[in-house]
């Protein structure tokens, strides 16, 4: 059984130290940005795979006819 | 030896069916190797279908060849577990890009390979299914996390593998397995379909035992795709032919030998650089990779924070199981470390903090690229460990110590056999500037043809 604060303490002190080491860094400005002229896609018509809705039902953990089952009260 | 046998299977000296039941013969021989999780069982009836297309003269530049596919890259109908619980019983819904273009050339999906659960490993042995041994060198571990793909090369059970690389993924397995691995640039190859561990870095790239296959795979798998938005609208050059390269500028850096806790690797490939130089007219010459030992402690808080977003939709509700109750150590460490650092509060201090060297790191590159045409390194800063060695997370980290740093810069990187110490497989890791993967080639191949 994996004791998940122990991981959670463990990760965090890892990612603690690993963002110190990057003080030697120094001060840095910051450059980010898109590289290209347009950041949005043109939305594609994709050609339909007439079993899609089957092979998505033979996926589904839980399902009732056409519908996928949700658990209830789990969170 | 891939050219030679595309030339067998299109003068109908060898058939694809032939090809095929050979493979699936050794695989079966071959099952503690634990390469594959699945063996596509329509493969022989699919290349009955690529024989008649080649007697047509119909047939793709792939015709008939094995192809192994790491099982986090989506293939309709096929078992897609990333080697987890978790995706146990999910079954891909669609063909990844580079699926569609394989069977558009007439390659057949020999099977889905092994790998570290979620790619989030660097040794080959979190594998919900069992570690993959190293057909190389069986008590050291194969590397990974495409562990089953480039076992599956080693041991000769596919012609070409594809593996993903976020960290060293692709590189460190090929390195430990004595074969041939790509990562391509950041964009060069289409992600759609990529099961992610980290959108900032992964990368699809090919394995296999000659420089030629991963070349003539990359032909084949490169370009944009209207489906990922980071893929570059650049042209495909023709990687496969290739040219002999002479008088150009190798670098070689000081920051990556400190980084190498095992001097003897270093030494081998500084050697080995010098003979390629002597060997090619060219020079060489040190550069200066100010920020390169940050690379690790750089690149984990962005993988975390991005795992833990990628991993949202693994919550059960539409396939598999919630991830947080059904993974390994290794993979619940990323999803709650990187839960942690996203909180508000840390806003700034951990993911953009690293984004910021991440750019250092890339300017090093692109300044060293000023005075170099490509760099050589190691690929591993230490031999594999053995099968079964505990290390605590910090220690498995530090493997990537020395493939990190492309990932980190959006360039690519190719790893060749370099031969052996203590009986172990050791790889010489090539560095070119990003979308420079023909020079890349032409690198690889003219120390593939020195035969050192």
């Amino acid at each position: 059984m994996i004791d998940k604060e122990k991981i959670r303490k463990q990760a965090k002190r890892i990612m603690d130290n690993f963002i110190k080491a990057l003080d030697k860094a120094g001060d840095i400005k910051e450059e980010f940005g898109s590289e290209r002229k347009d950041s949005m896609r043109t939305e594609i018509k994709k050609g339909k795979d007439p079993d899609f809705r089957k092979r998505m039902f033979m996926n589904a953990p839980k399902k009732k006819k056409d519908f996928f089952v949700m658990e209830k009260k789990n969170w | 030896m891939i050219k030679e046998k595309l030339k067998d299977i299109n003068s109908g000296k060898l058939s694809a069916k032939k090809n095929i039941e050979d493979f699936l013969k050794l695989i079966k021989e071959n099952k503690k190797i634990n390469a594959f999780i699945y063996v596509n069982k329509d493969a022989v009836k699919q290349a009955e279908i690529v024989d008649k297309k080649i007697k047509q003269g119909k047939a793709g530049r792939l015709a008939g060849l094995a192809i192994a596919m790491k099982s986090n890259i989506n293939v309709i109908d096929m078992p897609i577990t990333c080697a987890s619980k978790t995706l146990e019983n999910y079954y891909g819904t669609f063909d990844s890009d580079v699926i569609k273009k394989i069977k558009q050339e007439d390659g057949i999906i020999i099977g889905m390979t092994n790998m570290d659960e979620f790619a989030a490993g660097m040794s080959g042995e979190s594998s919900y299914f069992g570690p993959t041994i190293n057909p190389a060198c069986q008590e050291r571990v194969p590397g990974g996390s495409s562990s089953g793909s480039a076992a599956a090369v080693a041991a000769g059970m596919c012609d070409i593998a594809l593996g993903s690389d976020t960290g060293g993924s692709i590189r460190n397995p090929a390195s430990n397995c004595g074969i041939v691995g790509v990562k391509p640039s950041y964009g060069r190859v289409s992600r759609y379909g990529l099961i992610d561990l980290s959108m900032s870095f992964d990368q699809i790239g090919p394995l296999c035992k000659d420089v030629y296959g991963c070349a003539l795979m990359l032909e084949i798998i490169a370009g944009k795709s209207d489906y990922d938005a980071i893929s570059y609208d650049r042209p495909v050059e023709n990687y496969s032919s290739f040219k002999k390269i002479n008088k150009i500028k190798i670098g070689l850096s000081p920051d990556f030998e400190k980084l190498c806790k095992d001097k003897r690797i270093y030494n081998l490939i500084k050697k080995y650089a010098g003979e390629l130089a002597e060997k090619t007219n060219s020079k060489i010459k040190n550069i200066n990779l100010k920020y390169v030992d940050l690379a690790v402690q750089t690149y984990y808080p962005i993988v975390y924070v991005e795992f833990f977003s990628g991993t949202r939709k693994l919550d059960g509700r539409k396939y598999g199981r919630k991830i947080e109750d059904s993974c390994g150590e290794e993979v619940l460490r990323r999803i709650i470390g990187g839960k942690e650092i996203s909180k508000a509060e840390y806003h700034g201090t951990y993911y953009r903090k690293a984004l910021r060297v991440k750019n250092l790191i890339k300017k090093d590159f692109n300044n060293a690229f000023k005075d170099v045409d490509i760099i050589i390194s190691p690929v591993t800063p230490s031999l594999p460990n053995k099968l079964g060695d505990k290390m605590n997370p910090e220690e498995a980290y530090a493997f990537d110590a020395l493939t990190i740093p492309a990932n980190l810069a959006g360039i690519c990187s190719g790893v060749v056999k370099a031969g052996k110490i203590d009986d172990v497989p050791i790889g010489m890791q090539i560095f070119a500037p990003a979308f420079k993967e023909k020079l890349l080639f032409d690198t690889m191949n003219s120390w593939e043809d020195l035969n050192i």
